[in-house]
């Protein structure tokens, strides 16, 4: 995957100009860089402390970012095995292409088998799907969680679809926090609003429809979210937890934004990638500063290289490391 | 502008340098510094001295107000107001300190007194021409932050005054908060004055002016608070450029010679040296209790203790009004006070009231000295003694024989009932003699309000900036040689003993003698 956003324009509460700004790419494309490039036996958390002179767009940037990457090294690395029709046992977690042309996604866990009936067919969650539209039936890893989805797939124009399209659609069968977002309620849903038109055809994806919510029965990745504007946005998470398993809504990857979301959540936060990302014009901007500055004198320096030089002017970043149990 | 359109320019401009603007004023830098010094110097005696606390507290808001406030700058600036007040506690409570801050308190007292005269300020002057500059470049929109809330509306209004409607005013906190659209940041003060957020999160097209003034330091970069842990750390440079000075300082160092400083530590050597060339032979004449004052340009007058006035310039006040008569007594360190420079003030009269009279004065004048003669005449013959004693034995209680004869300094008795007696006594037919004197007086008088205009005159309209500069300032009064020249001085030291000095030496310019 390619963090590329060429073929579309940024819009903002329904303004738009040519393209996507330069800042904003450099940051989902240090992000994906950061993630993509990450050791999987490290065990350490990477920090990446980014400040910026506005906090707007920096959640979304770096959250496309990481999501991208994350995604990308689940396709490439986990092994979607594929299975025949008369291997399938209760109780697999699988994937099964559907339909003529196979343009139906169904995700789940096998229920009931019932190849023998006068119409051969199989329960998946609670749907039944006749063996003969089947046109390939892969196995879930475990690693991509417990999706259960009944989705028709997403058609696109062209036969290479761009990042974002990937993410908005469901050919991964991944049902599995991979980010955790940390932030407020007012920036969420500002940016989570914001529209990327591709002026060829006329689309437009908003960031909610590639950033989506991690859900019992929903399909599709996910991320996880912590509020900290209201209790009842608190409630919402913890029934979350509840419908959902460990290791479902463990992510690797955090995003802190903004100052209120850093000082409630850097100290409890152990994911092996931190962002921090705060605006300069914060109104914590001196507690949020304290508060990394005190996780800061407890770091490593980081133990890898990374490109710097790629982030606009105008964006600072700090970089450390600690023990995963700090 | 869209949102958009504002985040994209906003990245565009950050880091931009960022353009200091030092102001070179040497007038209020010698202020500054000497407040700032006295402040060090007198850090002890804070807590203990309201008095102290007071005066300090003032300069130092009057400082800081006149590097931080552009407004309208008349006497109503709170600047102006604070040192005012500043420099009116200051008054009277150094006079016992040691030299050093004797020093230091002249030169505040001297240059805050040349600001408070002055109707330019630097910071307006420049803040309007860095305005019309960047409106000039283009910038439609300026932004201008100032430190505080209360300095705002008084901006405006003079930035209203003088016709400016695209600028916008706000504290620093505001700035952030409400992400101003701007194309032009002018931040009044210096970068530690304010949250590093002003300047590494507002950016605008024609970037940033920072203007303060060239004695307080400024950084050659600015970051972040977090700067110095990044990998990637935010930059921004400065660029620094300095104004023309445009004002001169007093420097109080010219109102002393070398050698006058050293006598100025030692003011009671120098008074009594002065005290023993008095001429006191005159055994007659009254003795008055005064105090030594040292002035510029190596003069020592003795003033009364007790009461009586003098005539001061008030180097505040406006012209028309600088001239007045100010009680000995709240004389201190810095007033300028008038004297007669070679001749006193009654002989100064006496020869402007013979100028006034003409053949008139003639006349008087031979009638004043033919029974002046007489008493004198009497004196010598029976004795001072003798004669007072039969005064007294015809009824003038208080017989001021050595005061009466004096031609100059003296016209007649107060007392029209003791003049007629007197005048019996000495044999003289007092009517002709008792009206004559009253014209004689009525001369006198005038002469002494002509005196007085003519000396106004010459001090409200002289340039008091030789006084700024040497401590002293001498005027011709008129044509007439014969009449004395006038001149006004700086105190610069009050003596504590007290000498009983001859009546006609006292309010008298006398040359130090070290």
């Amino acid at each position: 995957m390619k963090i590329d956003f060429s073929q579309f324009d940024l819009c903002i509460d329904g303004e738009s100009e040519r393209g996507v700004p330069l800042w904003f790419s450099s940051l989902a494309k240090f992000a994906f860089d950061v993630c993509s490039t990450r050791s999987m036996e490290s065990q350490n958390s990477e920090h990446f402390v980014i400040s910026l002179p506005d906090i707007d767009g920096g959640l979304t940037a770096i959250s496309l970012g990481s999501l991208a990457a994350e995604i990308a090294r689940i396709e490439e690395t986990l092994n979607f095995e594929e299975i025949q029709l008369d291997q399938l046992e209760v109780g697999m977690r699988i994937s099964l292409d559907s339909g003529v042309a196979g343009q139906q996604k169904i995700t789940g866990q096998v229920k009931t088998i019932s190849l023998d009936d006068k119409t051969p067919k199989i329960e998946i969650g609670s749907r039944w799907i006749a063996a003969k539209f089947i046109q390939k039936i892969c196995l879930i890893p475990s690693e991509a969680g417990n999706p259960q989805i009944f989705e028709r797939k997403n058609e696109f124009g062209d036969d290479s679809p761009s990042f974002l399209h990937k993410l908005a659609g469901s050919s991964l069968p991944i049902h599995r926090a991979l980010l955790d977002i940390r932030s407020t309620s007012k920036i969420i849903e500002d940016e989570f609003e914001w529209e990327f038109l591709n002026p060829s055809n006329s689309t437009s994806l908003k960031v909610k429809d590639t950033i989506r919510p991690i859900h019992s029965g929903r399909p599709g990745s996910g991320w996880s979210i912590v509020l900290n504007s209201s209790e009842s946005e608190e409630l919402a998470w913890l029934n979350l937890k509840s419908e959902l398993s460990a290791s479902e809504l463990d992510a690797d990857i955090s995003l802190l934004c903004s100052g209120t979301a850093i000082l409630a959540q850097l100290e409890s936060i152990n994911s092996k990638i931190v962002f921090s990302i705060f605006g300069r014009d914060d109104r914590q901007l001196l507690a949020t500063e304290l508060a990394l500055r005190q996780k800061y004198e407890y770091s490593n320096p980081l133990s890898r290289e990374i490109d710097v030089t790629q982030l606009h002017k105008g964006i600072e970043l700090i970089a450390f490391e600690v023990p995963s149990n700090v | 502008m869209s949102r958009l359109q504002r985040l994209n320019s906003m990245y565009a401009y950050a880091e931009m340098t960022i353009q200091h603007v030092a102001i070179e004023d040497t007038l209020l830098k010698t202020f500054s510094r000497e407040v700032r010094k006295l402040n060090s110097e007198m850090r002890e005696w804070l807590d203990v001295s309201t008095d102290w606390d007071d005066a300090l507290a003032n300069l130092r808001r009057a400082d800081w107000r006149f590097r931080n406030q552009p407004a309208e700058f008349n006497n109503s600036h709170p600047a102006k107001v604070y040192l005012a007040e500043g420099l009116a506690k200051l008054d009277g409570l150094y006079s016992n300190l040691g030299d050093d801050v004797q020093k230091i308190c002249r030169s505040i007292f001297e240059n805050g007194n040349a600001i408070i005269r002055s109707d330019e300020s630097s910071l307006n002057s420049n803040l309007l021409r860095i305005i019309s500059e960047s409106s000039k470049q283009g910038a439609d929109n300026i932004l201008i932050i100032l430190r505080q809330d209360d300095l705002i509306a008084p901006f405006k209004e003079y930035l209203l005054k003088n016709s400016i409607t695209n600028v916008l005013v706000e504290t620093s906190f505001n700035a952030i908060q409400k992400r101003f659209l701007t194309d032009k940041i002018i931040v009044v003060g210096n970068l530690l004055d304010y949250s590093l957020s002003l300047f590494n999160s507002l950016f605008s097209e024609y970037g940033t002016v920072l203007i303060g003034y060239s004695w307080v330091p400024e950084q050659d970069i600015v970051g972040t608070s977090l700067s110095e842990l990044a990998t990637k750390p935010i930059h921004i440079e400065i660029s620094h450029s300095e104004t023309r000075d445009e004002s001169e300082a007093i420097d109080i160092s010219h109102f002393l010679e070398p050698s006058v400083e050293i006598a100025s530590r030692k003011l009671r050597t120098v008074a009594k040296n002065v005290y023993a060339h008095i001429d006191k032979s005159n055994l007659d004449e009254e003795n008055v209790p005064c105090r030594a004052y040292l002035l510029a340009g190596n003069n020592v007058v003795f003033l009364p203790t007790k009461e009586g006035a003098i005539d001061s310039i008030d180097m505040q006040a406006s012209s028309g009004n600088r001239v007045q008569r100010m009680p000995i007594n709240s004389l201190g360190i810095g007033s300028v006070i008038l004297l007669r420079v070679g001749k006193s003030d009654s002989e100064s009269i006496f020869e402007m009231a013979n100028s006034i009279g003409g053949k008139d004065a003639e006349a008087y004048r031979k009638l004043q000295r033919e029974w002046k003669d007489a008493l004198k005449v009497r004196i010598v013959s029976l004795g001072s003694q003798l004669v007072i004693t039969q005064l007294k034995d015809l009824g003038i209680k208080n017989p001021w024989i050595g005061e009466w004869k004096s031609f100059k300094n003296n016209i007649r008795p107060e007392s029209d009932e003791y003049f007629q007696k007197l005048l019996k006594y000495l044999a003289i037919d007092p009517s002709e003699t008792i009206t004559a004197m009253n014209s004689l007086r009525r001369l006198h008088l005038m002469a002494a309000m002509k005196l007085r205009k003519m000396l106004k005159e010459k001090f409200e309209n002289a340039n008091l900036q030789t006084i700024h500069e040497t401590g002293f300032l001498i005027v011709d009064l008129g044509e007439s040689p014969e009449i004395a020249k006038l001149g006004a001085f700086v105190c610069l030291s009050i003596g504590e003993d007290v000498f009983e000095v001859p009546e006609s030496a006292v309010k008298q310019l006398q040359k130090a003698v070290i």
